[in-house]
């Protein structure tokens, strides 16, 4: 077991230095001139464009670009956007507010789609099953800029329950309604998940047994079956958090969350290399993390898969 | 292995994640320190800041997210009237000069900085002498241009300042004769120096300043200190907080306390609040929120509109790059076959306010009706435009899509389509970046999107760094000797009355060549939160805290 945690961890060093020289080559790729739109509407001034090229070494090859980041990265030095901040600086403040949401956005999940998918899988067939169905099918089919705007102006505005948007402090009531809408579509697939896993197990042999031995039926679900059940939804959620990490980009630009989807969406219009890759990697290394938890997690839900 | 003993790893290694998530965001939160005193007396208002792109200094700062930071927080030479955009003497006593080359500025004695230091000549010569000096990478170095001496001052073609640093740091025109007197010897005549000595760049810096040695003056970026009505006391990635300076010596001071600026990523999230009365004020819509004056609905009594200096219009692009456009008549055409009136009524709800000229309306020197090929004549320019042979292939109007363009633009080119009979499509370039990259390198066929928010309210603002031969705005390579000999003539007389006239003259050149079709000028909307009872927004779009009046 230890021996296959080493490994895992180990494997992360070169899929992060690959994502971070995918990363940096994409965006140098990208077309477009990074002083175009830093002088409102006018060109910057040569001396200017000379000057900001030569800072941050634009006028250099790519790889000698990637070369001089790798060597800061190596001196824990993120390097500068160009907004002239330290990204370390800007990831130390920006990340624990996306985590938070994010973590808002999978606890919801997580319980309420649990709930309703056990709900509906015990119940098959009646109104309950049906009446989940329908309820995810809503959630699935309305994007979130949709969802998001709603929430926003029904129980913000006009019911005045929940902040609008979230201020600098980003505390949890803030961050609970953005962190539902969030996790309000992943929230659907879950249940659908745990419902038809439940339902596929709960005709196995190991459940009629149980059964036949005058188990309680609260105890045949929550016990035997539903264990065996949550494979696929943990699996499932463990992706969606590091999904909503990144992703949350629409639901933080609705209620001005100042998160991490919002340097990364501002970092690629700017074409800024230096602050794309730092956030990202960070993305990657959390989403890894995640991967590896769901994997442990697996051996402790199914007996039968082993890390030794 | 045992189950707990499995459980246990579990958590080990959940642990490890936590320890990823935090070396990914490393505790340090912003302290949020709120300056107490809640039921103190202490009154405060919050209005929607944005991200400035660049380090708050004077000279890095040329966009509004900064601007409007450092409009409340420095006192320059010149004032310019919230309401009218008139200059009026501020930090100076008084700036004059013979000959429109050679100025004498004189200081008022005992104007201070938020440090308590008076602001003395040298902090003024020091300043921009630091600010045009190349290796120092200021985006608003060329302000500095027009004083003698700035070319000594640039690194060589390369950029590259260590290779080929500047011959000189500091410029030869500026002069200290004492504590309280400056002279400034400008390249060639320049009437309007004083107009322009009110824009940002030209903010006097306290000695404090240059003893900061950190790179690009970043510890004194982190909290400015300057001489205006409201000092910079926090800057974080998420919110600017401004204190009024009680020692403040000039004549425009603010009416409250305290000014917050907190960081809005997006302008809806921004209006929702104001709605919501969470924020106070809001300086600009989003383009939905215009859309059947919903806004006002939205905010009933709580809303403002103030005609800005802002000028938008349509490029037509130089004949070497398109030459259908290169007949005149052709141009002539274009323009007036766009109904102008009925776009701002129908798309903008009034909310711009029909183009008759290329200067704005807020400036002195502004004629109305220097435009006679912006009179809507459906007929004339079909005639026009059959003269001239008709348009090959199809016309391309280029907007860029990240700012709500999309709807006027297609209405241009409907009327197009109509009143002319050509084929006209609109382009949509993914953000303003990319339009500007396009214009640079001078790709795009057909007419692009221009805009230009003055500088300084000045008519020479309006014209030469848009259409003078070479001038670093001129975008459609206009060049016409005669309206360059009209400018220079114009920065050399020393009445205004003259130069005017002779900017006007110039003005009336732009109708007979239109390298540029004038659309609209901008109102500005602005909406506030019912803890306002009255707030007015300044010719620059930018809030007058002077004017603000709490409920």
């Amino acid at each position: 077991m230890g021996k296959y945690l080493l490994r895992r961890v180990l494997q992360m060093v070169p899929t992060l230095i690959g994502a971070t020289l995918l990363i940096y080559w994409l965006n140098f790729a990208l077309p477009g001139d990074p002083t175009a739109g830093r002088c409102g509407d006018r060109p910057c001034s040569p001396t200017y464009i000379a000057w900001f090229n030569h800072e941050y070494h634009l006028d250099q090859p790519f790889i000698v670009q990637y070369v001089l980041y790798l060597g800061r990265l190596l001196h824990g030095d993120l390097g500068t956007d160009f907004y002239s901040h330290q990204v370390l600086h800007e990831l130390a403040i920006r990340y624990p507010t996306t985590i938070k949401l994010a973590l808002i956005a999978v606890v919801f999940e997580a319980f309420f789609g649990l709930l309703a998918g056990v709900w509906a899988g015990v119940r098959q067939g009646q109104f309950a099953d049906s009446a989940v169905t329908v309820a995810t099918l809503l959630l699935i089919s309305m994007p979130v800029f949709v969802l998001g705007s709603l929430a926003q102006l029904g129980i913000g505005i006009r019911l005045g329950w929940l902040p609008v948007t979230v201020s600098s402090r980003a505390t949890v009531i803030e961050l609970l309604m953005p962190g539902i809408v969030l996790g309000a579509l992943s929230l659907a697939y879950a249940a659908r998940l745990t419902r038809t896993s439940l339902v596929e197990n709960l005709r196995a042999d190991y459940v009629r047994t149980a059964r036949a031995k005058g188990l309680s039926p609260a105890r045949v679900v929550v016990v035997h079956t539903l264990r065996n059940s949550l494979l696929p939804v943990v699996t499932y959620i463990g992706g969606s958090l590091g999904a909503m990490m990144g992703g949350a980009i629409v639901t933080e630009k609705i209620f001005n969350i100042n998160g991490i989807g919002a340097y990364i969406y501002r970092a690629i219009n700017q074409k800024d290399g230096v602050g794309l890759v730092g956030a990202v990697a960070c993305l990657v290394l959390i989403y890894l993390l995640v991967n590896l938890l769901v994997d442990l997690l697996y051996s402790l839900l199914d007996p039968r898969i082993s890390h030794e | 292995m045992s189950i707990s003993k499995k459980l246990a790893l579990s958590l080990a290694s959940g642990a490890l994640l936590l320890a990823g998530l935090t070396a990914c965001g490393a505790g340090d939160n912003p302290d949020g320190v709120s300056t107490g005193a809640d039921g103190a007396a202490l009154t405060s208002v919050t209005v929607r800041g944005c991200t400035p792109q660049h380090p708050l200094l004077p000279a890095s700062t040329n966009e509004v997210c900064g601007g409007n930071v450092l409009d409340a927080s420095e006192a320059k030479l010149i004032h310019y009237d919230a309401d009218t955009a008139a200059p009026s003497l501020d930090i100076a006593e008084s700036i004059e000069s013979p000959d429109a080359i050679t100025w004498t500025v004189k200081l008022k004695p005992g104007y201070l900085f938020q440090d308590g230091s008076e602001v003395l000549a040298r902090n003024f010569v020091d300043a921009w002498n630091w600010a045009a000096y190349g290796p120092n990478g200021q985006v608003s170095a060329y302000f500095f241009e027009v004083i003698d001496g700035y070319a000594d001052l640039q690194c060589g073609e390369s950029g590259d300042c260590e290779a080929e640093p500047p011959a000189k740091e500091a410029m030869s025109g500026l002069t200290v004769v004492d504590d309280h007197t400056f002279t400034i010897k400008t390249v060639s005549a320049t009437s309007n120096l004083k107009v322009r000595l009110g824009y940002t760049a030209f903010a006097p810096q306290p000695d404090a300043f240059f003893a900061d040695e950190s790179e690009g003056k970043a510890d004194f970026a982190a909290k400015p200190i300057a001489a205006g009505p409201y000092t910079i006391t926090a800057v974080t990635d998420t919110e600017i907080v401004l204190d009024r300076f009680a020692d403040y010596s000039g004549d425009f001071p603010g009416t409250v306390d305290k000014v917050t600026f907190p960081v809005y990523n997006d302008l809806t999230a921004a209006y929702q609040d104001v709605v919501a009365n969470n924020l106070d004020m809001t300086d600009t819509l989003p383009a939905g929120s215009l859309v059947g004056d919903l806004w006002k609905s939205d905010a009933p009594d709580r809303w403002g509109e103030k005609e800005t200096g802002v000028f938008q219009a349509l490029s037509f692009a130089p004949a070497t790059v398109d030459p259908g456009l290169a007949d005149i008549k052709m141009r002539q055409a274009i323009s007036m076959a766009v109904d102008r009136d009925e776009i701002t009524k129908v798309v903008f709800n009034g909310a711009r306010v029909t183009a008759t000229g290329w200067v704005s309306p807020v400036v002195d020197g502004y004629k109305a009706g220097a435009c006679s090929n912006c009179v809507f004549d459906p007929v004339k320019a079909k005639q026009l435009y059959d003269e001239a042979g008709g348009y090959p292939g199809t016309l391309d109007i280029w907007v860029n899509g990240d700012g709500g363009h999309g709807e006027w633009a297609e209405a241009v080119c409907n009327q197009l389509v109509n009143n002319l009979g050509l084929a006209c499509s609109v382009q949509t370039t993914p953000n303003f970046a990319t339009l500007r990259d396009k214009i640079n390198n001078r790709e795009m066929t057909g007419l692009y999107r221009a805009g230009w928010q003055m500088d300084y309210p000045s008519i020479e603002n309006f014209l030469a760094p848009l259409y003078a031969t070479g001038a670093p705005s001129n975008d459609t390579d206009y060049s016409n000797p005669e309206f360059d000999v009209l400018l220079s003539q114009a920065a050399a007389a020393t009445d205004d009355a003259a130069a005017n006239a002779l900017y006007q003259q110039a003005e009336d050149l732009l109708n007979v060549d239109m390298p540029v079709m004038p659309l609209w000028y901008q109102q500005s909307q602005f909406i506030y939160s019912d803890r306002i009872a009255q707030v007015k927004m300044t010719p620059f779009s930018t809030f007058d805290f002077g004017s603000v009046e709490l409920a």
